[in-house]
Formats: structure tokens, sequence, C-alpha cells
């Protein structure tokens, strides 16, 4: 089973890693050759153009301011002179203080300060001469642009590793978030397929050695589901096909034994029962206690005889039970026959009118007499009024019976056997209930009960009524 | 004959190697020297070096990026301990537009150097770095004076500017997440320039001569 999860979690890991790894590949290849595409280098030459057009801009104004200062020096100017654009002196300029600051602290070299120039040099009578002249418009700003353009590509060229690190590093980092969490799908999936695998496994184990019981019991959607629910309902199956099976077998043991038994103890009874009767004609003393012993044996052994006869009877019934003949009937005649027999110890709660239905009248009989029986028996056991209810109706296409009574009840624990030929809690051979059973079956019908211990008990018993066209 | 081979080939691939690598051992950055010395309150001192800047700095330089060099100077007690110091950041720039080096230091403001030359002169000899306040020192006894120099190619500060031209705007949610991913594997991708180390003879801070140029 280890082998199935691992193989579904090297499944779904080859089908995440197998196209991460050309997509990586990929990716970085494209990255590549983004950076190695020619455009950069035209761009960066493009830029450098600019930027050498802005240094030539620059050095002209430097030209000029030099020249100028050259000529101020001459003339003997100190101090801070303004310029304007064209070299003539503009007072009406005013520069920032920080440009004047560094122009203060400059040297005979022009150097740009912001959008100004600015240097110091002396004059011609050794005084220091300052100046400072306006940049032509927007210059500084553009080579600061362009500056800042060249670095950047700099950067791009230079920085390339960090740069594909900066790009292929969150890839990867996402990538193994995404792996884990698909790992973590991928091991909840490969449970809930294996869990019941599993289930199954054990459950098949237990079967195997003899645990009818054993079901895996979990359900799930798909063709495993399918596999749990096939198991269950083949495990169901084979103990309800046991159990059926362990019980055919012990009514045949028993009918046989019944058959047996009924021969053998019917035949002496005769014999018995007349060698008592002969001994106490035969004797003509005079001795009346005597006379009075025979006489007691006489009906101890007729009532114990009858007694063996009546369930020699029972032996033979439950071996001879015919195979119950159904034919369309009517119950009503039935119901009239058994409210005669019991009187008021059997209320009958019927619809008026005929009960159609199909069934063997005197199997029948037989089974809802055992039914009564058993009931009034339990009344008497539970020390009420012996009264049962027999019901009758029609239900789906079935003719149900219940035969209920308020009597000492079965415990739960016998419930699923009462209908055994050798259970009975009476101390009786418990053949009654088995009779019912089996007639009961015999119709294809089934029987069911109901009880609660000290409270009464209900038997239902169901014959099913064929369509006309199947019967 | 072929393993003769073989063992002649290694030997010149060795040798190779080894030609390679001298250039690159003699452009190493080195502190020859750490001179301290004294102003009225602080205790400073001057950095004698070799390899600096360097010649992967001069180009970044040249192309327009920043560099910057971080400098760490500790006084060290007789068991070398660290009771008092300094961290210095010297940032490097070059004027594409000027053409002229720059090197701004956060206590004297910016220097400009006008070549290569000039900035190698300025890494040479270095002028006075601040330490320490002397006050701090007066009763530590001889001391010694570390230091130690990283070189930073490309300035933390490019770094971060550049990690948002690499990482582009910052948009929706998702991409928000993204671009600081972007900017947080660059910024940890940093290319280091080396770094050395240097410390001095034993002093006794008191005892220093006036720090003169």
């Amino acid at each position: 089973m280890h082998g199935i999860r691992t193989r579904l979690f090297a499944a779904i890991l080859l089908a995440a890693l197998v196209p991460a790894v050309p997509a990586a590949l990929l990716v970085n290849n494209l990255l590549q050759r983004s950076r190695d595409a020619s455009l950069e280098r035209h761009l960066v030459d493009g830029l450098e153009a600019g930027m050498e057009e802005s240094r030539l801009a620059l050095a002209t104004s430097r030209e000029a301011l030099a020249f100028a200062a050259a000529e101020l020096a001459a003339d003997g100017a100190s101090g801070v002179v303004v310029l304007d654009v064209d070299g003539a002196p503009a007072p009406q300029l005013a520069p920032p203080a920080a440009v004047l600051d560094a122009a203060r602290r400059a040297d005979p070299r022009p150097q740009p300060v912001g959008d100004w120039l600015v240097m110091r040099r002396a004059n011609a009578d050794g005084d220091d001469l300052t100046l400072v002249q306006p940049l032509p418009a927007g210059l500084a700003d553009r080579a600061a642009r362009l500056a800042d353009a060249l670095a950047t590509a700099a950067a791009l060229r230079l920085d390339r590793g960090a740069i594909l690190r900066g790009y292929v590093a969150p890839f990867l980092l996402i990538y193994a978030a995404l792996l884990l969490a698909a790992l973590g799908l991928a091991a909840l999936l490969a449970r809930g397929v294996v869990g019941p695998l599993h289930a199954t496994a054990r459950a098949a184990d237990r079967l195997a050695a003899g645990d009818l019981e054993a079901r895996v019991g979990a359900d799930g959607p798909g063709e495993v589901g399918a596999l749990v629910r096939a198991f269950d309902g083949m495990a169901a199956r084979l103990g309800a096909q046991r159990r059926e099976l362990a019980r055919l077998e012990k009514l045949a043991a028993w009918r046989g034994m019944s058959r047996i038994l009924a021969h053998e103890i019917k035949n002496p009874l005769t014999p018995i029962l007349l060698a008592v009767q002969e001994a106490r004609g035969s004797y003509r003393g005079a001795d009346a206690a005597h006379a009075a012993v025979l006489a007691d044996c006489e009906t101890i052994v007729r009532e114990e005889v009858e007694g063996l006869r009546r369930l020699v009877a029972l032996f033979a019934d439950f071996a001879r039970l015919p195979a119950p003949e159904p034919r369309d009937d009517d119950l009503r005649p039935l119901l009239d026959d058994l409210a005669r027999l019991y009187g008021e110890r059997l209320l009958v709660e019927a619809a008026a009118g005929p009960q159609p239905g199909r069934f063997d009248a005197e199997a029948l009989r037989r089974a809802l007499v055992n039914l009564i029986d058993n009931g009034l028996g339990a009344c008497a056991r539970a020390g009420r009024p012996e009264r049962v209810r027999l019901r009758a109706a029609h239900a789906d296409d079935a003719l149900v019976m219940s035969v209920a009574d308020e009597g000492d009840g079965i415990p739960p624990e016998n419930l699923e056997r009462v209908f055994d030929p050798d259970f009975s809690t009476r101390g009786g051979m418990g053949l009654g209930l088995a009779i019912v059973r089996g007639v009961i079956e015999g119709h294809d019908g089934s029987v069911s009960r109901e009880s609660m211990p000290g409270r009464g008990t209900t038997v239902t018993v169901l014959l099913p009524i064929p369509p006309q066209e199947a019967r | 004959m072929r393993a003769r081979g073989i063992l002649t080939a290694s030997m010149c691939t060795l040798l190779l190697a080894l030609a390679g690598g001298g250039p690159a051992l003699a452009q190493a950055p080195r502190i020859l020297a750490v001179e301290p010395a004294r102003t009225d309150s602080l205790l400073v001192c001057r950095l004698r070096t070799a390899g600096l800047p360097g010649a992967e700095i001069l180009s970044t330089l040249r192309s327009g990026l920043s560099s910057a060099v971080d400098l760490q100077l500790e006084v060290l007690d007789g068991r070398g301990r660290a009771i008092d110091g300094r961290v210095l950041r010297l940032r490097l720039d070059y004027d594409l537009w000027d053409e002229v080096f720059s090197l701004t230091h956060g206590d004297r403001g910016v220097t400009r150097l006008p070549d290569d030359a000039a900035l190698q002169s300025w890494f040479d000899r270095t002028p006075w770095l601040p330490v320490a306040p002397l006050a701090a020192l007066a009763n530590a006894g001889p001391v010694r004076l570390r230091a130690a120099l990283r070189l930073h190619a490309i300035a933390p500060s490019e770094r971060e500017r550049l990690g948002e031209v690499v990482s582009g705007p910052d948009g929706q949610e998702v991409s928000l997440g993204l671009g600081k991913l972007i900017r947080y594997f660059y910024r940890g991708g940093a290319r280091e320039g080396g770094g050395a180390t240097a410390v001095s003879p034993p002093f006794a801070p008191g005892e220093l001569a006036h720090a003169r140029d």
C-alpha cells in the first residue's frame, strides 16, 4: 500500500518538477537574451552621444567663463561677480547660497554646481575674483538624466548576476512554495486514496480470518469509494449467506432428529399405556390401597404419555413440515376460525369483509396458532391476563399480520435466536417458532419481531402478494 | 609518455593560474599602516593603504555607478576587546558630465578629485579620521587601533536605487510583494570588492602627538 502512496507522490512530484526544469532554463535563457540583445548597446551608444554633447556644451561654457574671467582679472575686478549666460555682468541675478558657498571654495577651473558654473582665481592685483555664471537652460538637468540612464545601463551590464538572482530567486521561492503546497495536496489526495484501500485490506484480512462482520465502513466518491462499497456489500452478502447456510444445516439436522425421535418415542407409547391399563384392570384383589396406587399409576402414565404424544406430534410436524402451497385465498375464514378457537383470549383486528391474499391456509393456520400460543404463554408468565391481539392488513402488495402480546417479552440478546429450533427459554424444545419461520419462508415471506422485556412482544408476518401476471 | 604529458599540462595550468592570480594579489586592497594621533579632544588616525580603490571600483565608477568603502575603526584594550570606535562610510562617485571623482564623507562633506591618481593618492594616505573622544580613553591604558575596510563595488545606496529600477514600479498588491522579493534578492546579491584589516602597535592615547598634515 505504501507503494501506491509512494508512486502517487512521486508521480505528482515528477509532474510538478519536470516542466519546472525546462521552464527555469527557459526563463534564464530569455533573461540572458534580453541582456545580450544589441538593443542595449544601441541605447548606451545613444546615451553616450548625448552625454558627449553635454560635455561639449559644458566645455564651451567653461571656456567662455574662463575667457571672461581672464578679462575681468586683467581689469582688476575682485570679489564675487555674477555673469549672465552671454558673459556680461548681471548683478540682478541671485545665485543660491550653496552655489555662492561652493564658488568661494572653487579653483580656477570652472566647475558646474547645479545650474551654475563657478570658478575662483586671482586678479591682476592678486586679489580673489569669484565668478558665477548660469549654465544654458536645462543643460545640467539633461546631463544629470543622461548620467543616471548611463549608470543604470552600466548596472544592468556590470551587475548582471545580482539582477538575474533578483529575478530567478523569487521565481524559485514562489515555485518552491507552490511545489510544497502541491505536495501537501498530493499527500492529502494520496491519503484519501490509500486510506480506504488500507481499510479494505484490513477488512479483507478479518473476513478471511472468519470475522463475517468485518466492514470497511468508510465511504467516498470515485472508484475507491465504489470499491469500498462493493467490498462491504460482498461481505454483507457473504455473512448473510453463511448465516443462512448454518441455519439450514441446523434445520436439516433438527428435522432428521425430530423424525427419529417421533418414530422411536411414538411407537412404545401405546404399549406402555395399554400395559399399565392391563395391570390395573387385571388386579382382582381386595386391597383398596393397592388398587388406588394402580389407579394413580395409570393416571400418571396416561398423562405423561399424552404429554409425550403431544411432543411427538410437534416433532412430527416439524420433521414432516410440508412445503406450503400458496394459492389465492381469503384470510377472513381463517381469522374467524381462530377467533372462535381462542374466544376472548384473541382480539382480531382486521377490516371487515374479505382479506384476499396468497397463502397455504393450513400451513398459515399452524404458524398463527404457534404465535398465538406463544403470546398467551408470555402473558401467563408475566402474570397478566392471557390476551393476544392479531392484526391483519394489506400494505404494498403484501398481506401483513402481527401477533402482539403484553407478556414478559424477549431479552434483546435472545431476539435473534428465538426462531432457531434449539432455542427456548421455557425449557421446551423451541420448535414452535422454528415451525413459524419455516412456514412463512415457504411463502417467500418474512417474519420479524420486536420486543421489550416486561412489556410484551410483537411478531410481524409479511406474506407477499405477487402481481396477477406473475402467479 | 602519456603520464608525463598530463603532468606537464597540469604544471602549465598551475603556472598560468598563478600568473593570472599574481596581478589579482597585487591589486588586493591592503592597509599598510594605521597611524594614530590626537587632536585636542579626539583620537584620530590616518591609514596608509595600497590597492585602493582598485581596478574594479574604478571601472564601476567610470560607468557612472557609485561605490562605497566602509571603514571600521576600533580602539582595542590590552586584551584585544573593542572599547570604543567608529564606523565611517565613504561614498565614491564619478561625474560622467564633469568627469571628476568625488568622495563623500559624512563629516567632511564632498571632496572633488580630478582623476584616478588623485583618488588613489587620497587612499594611499588618508586624511586624519576621527576615531573616539580622548576623554573616554583617559583610563584605558595602552591601547591599539584596529582598522577594517570593506569595499562595495556598487554602493548600498546605489543598489537601493537600482533595486527600484530592477523590480519595477509597485502597483497592485501582488506585484507589490513580487517587487519586494526582487529587491530583497537583488540587494542580497551585492558584489563585494574585498576588504582588509590592520592593527596599530600599542600606544597610550594621552601620549600621542598632535595630528599634522
